[in-house]
């Protein structure tokens, strides 16, 4: 059970000490359960969304993507929040995924969802997680961004949707330093203010790593090939900075994270 | 310590009743009786021809008085959606609501997956974040409110009558009026009722319901180092009376603490509940400065949580 009081605890801070990623090919038997398409209908009626002919047979759950990365990381020690960063839906859209999926890790982890952010949302899940740190209630997180490739409509504004289903998972502990930082903008139409921002996190660090949003992984990308290389910049003591610009949102969103140094 | 800074609701005129409902929810004639006389249901409200979800966000944070004059201090704009998936992608209620209320400079955001105690959560996270930046002054506008698309048929009807309303607070990091003192939150992913494969979902939830509400409660008022008998008053969630006269039983609370009137005459408005029960309360004078009370409330998923708050 996570119970908080105003009384004052340790704040400490976060730093990614692990990673795991995969992608999957097949499509999960949850998009053929035959509530899925009265769902989606009920849901998109309202808006004028009318779904695809069925059958529905391709789609993943978020929920079963997830869980071998957590196996991966699981080394029996506990976790203290757990945070599930999505942006399309998944084949399973009733289900409390993140509820679910602390069930599944050792800590009963305080575990949410954060979501209606494009892909902004790993950002924001990143500082809610320094947010819980700074107030001295997670020394252990989990930081998941999954996402599935499907639409079982056709959406009613034009969107990116992800090339292939993929999951990354983050494990993140408490360091003795600030290792990750994160700015958020609102309101930002192009891009063009991103070079300000990776040049101002760039500063100071001997060849820093820079990481662009992937088209075609439009939220996984970045945190897949920051997972990808964690261990090889780690040993390098980089500076890894993330770049992203979600124009359907106006978000703006970078993070730096200095690997290698605990 | 995170503090309310202004709490308001928005209740639709709308009313149908539950016999009204019965036929879009399949209830026989003996079952509706049933869940008026034992459950204590009543009517609903819902929306009016042509009145959105986003309407019903953007109408509670119209009734916000607080909020008026200090929009610029508003960081962050959080949804507190109980439903997981409500719209279709990447229609986007939170974004749509802050352009219409002058609040497109805050980050907005939702957060989920803790059924219709979100609410709970969105406060606990929101205090934090602006904690965690160091502003003093900087609010976050945390909204709930969820409109019935569709109907569950896995959930019992005493759970699954909802109603449609809204409701906003302001949160504050370090405010004096509507105290948090303590917060406690128990997930039981094992009760998934999405689970894959799962038959016994609703029967395993229904058994472990009343204790582990009882769990969250008394684990509340010890983290805010108080005892239960310095809640004055208790802000339910509003899907039954019976259920919560089973958890006073339990904890041996007086049941005439909790505020159920709105069971009658308002119905489970998801996360809402916790604000239009606020908002009855102010208007009934049940909070004194001082006053320590506590709202509670659990969810399919399933999520169980308690906050005490001082007035």
């Amino acid at each position: 059970m996570f119970t908080t009081s105003p009384n004052a605890a340790d704040p400490t801070r976060l730093t990614l000490v692990r990673a795991a990623y995969r992608a999957f090919d097949e499509h999960s038997p949850l998009a053929r359960e035959p509530t899925l398409p009265g769902y989606l209908a009920d849901m998109g009626r309202p808006f004028g969304v009318r779904l695809r002919p069925a059958p529905f047979t391709s789609g993943h759950s978020h929920g079963e993507m997830a869980e071998p990365l957590l196996d991966a990381l699981d080394d029996g020690r506990p976790i203290d929040v757990l945070v599930l960063a999505e942006r399309m839906h998944d084949v399973r859209p009733g289900r409390a995924t993140a509820t679910y999926l602390g069930s599944r890790v050792p800590g009963a982890p305080l575990a949410f969802a954060v979501c209606d952010q494009g892909s902004a949302a790993p950002f924001t899940a990143l500082r809610l997680l320094d947010a819980y740190a700074r107030s001295g209630v997670c020394a252990r997180a989990l930081l998941l961004v999954v996402e599935q490739s499907t639409l079982h409509y056709e959406p009613i504004t034009p969107v990116r949707l992800p090339d292939r289903h993929t999951a990354v998972a983050l494990l993140l502990e408490a360091g003795p330093t600030t290792t990750i930082t994160v700015r958020q903008h609102v309101g930002v139409a192009d891009g063009a203010a991103l070079d300000a921002e990776l040049d101002s996190l760039c500063a100071g660090h001997d060849d820093p790593v820079v990481l662009r949003a992937s088209a075609d992984l439009p939220l996984t990308g970045l945190w897949w090939e920051l997972a990808a290389g964690l261990d090889s910049w780690a040993a390098l003591g980089k500076r890894v900075v993330l770049a992203d610009h979600d124009p359907t949102v106006g978000l703006l969103s970078v993070a730096a994270i200095d690997l290698g140094g605990r | 310590m995170t503090a309310l800074a202004g709490v308001s609701d928005y209740l639709p005129d709308h009313r149908v009743t539950i016999a009204e409902l019965a036929g879009e929810l399949l209830l026989s004639p003996a079952h509706v009786q049933v869940l008026q006389r034992k459950y204590g249901m009543r009517e609903v409200r819902r929306r009016a021809p042509g009145e959105t979800g986003t309407d019903l966000l953007v109408s509670a944070v119209r009734a916000l008085a607080e909020l008026r004059g200090r929009e610029r201090l508003v960081r962050y704009v959080i949804y507190a959606r109980g439903v997981p998936v409500a719209v279709p992608f990447p229609v986007n209620p939170v974004h749509e609501l802050c352009d219409r209320v002058g609040l497109g400079h805050a980050l907005p955001f939702t957060v989920t997956h803790h059924a219709c105690v979100t609410n709970l959560l969105a406060i606990d996270l929101a205090g934090r974040l602006l904690a965690a930046d160091g502003d003093p002054d900087a609010l976050a506008l945390v909204v709930a409110g969820e409109t019935v698309f569709t109907q569950d048929a896995e959930l019992p009807p005493e759970a699954r009558i909802f109603g449609e309303g809204a409701g906003a607070c302001l949160v504050s990091a370090h405010g004096q009026r509507d105290r948090v003192l303590g917060y406690a939150c128990e997930q039981r992913g094992d009760l998934d009722h999405w689970a894959p494969g799962v038959t016994d979902h609703a029967a395993r939830f229904a058994k472990a319901y009343r204790g582990t509400l009882c769990d969250v409660i008394n684990a509340a008022v010890t983290a805010a180092g108080l005892r239960l008998s310095d809640i004055a008053l208790l802000l339910p969630h509003n899907v039954n009376v019976v259920s919560w006269q089973r958890v006073c039983a339990q904890l041996e609370f007086p049941v005439d603490r909790v505020l159920l009137d709105n069971v009658a005459l308002a119905g489970h408005a998801f996360a809402a509940d916790l604000f239009v029960n606020y908002r009855l309360a102010v208007a009934r004078n049940l909070l004194d400065t001082g006053t320590v009370y506590l709202a509670a409330a659990a969810g399919y998923g399933a999520t169980f949580a308690a906050m005490v708050f001082q007035h």
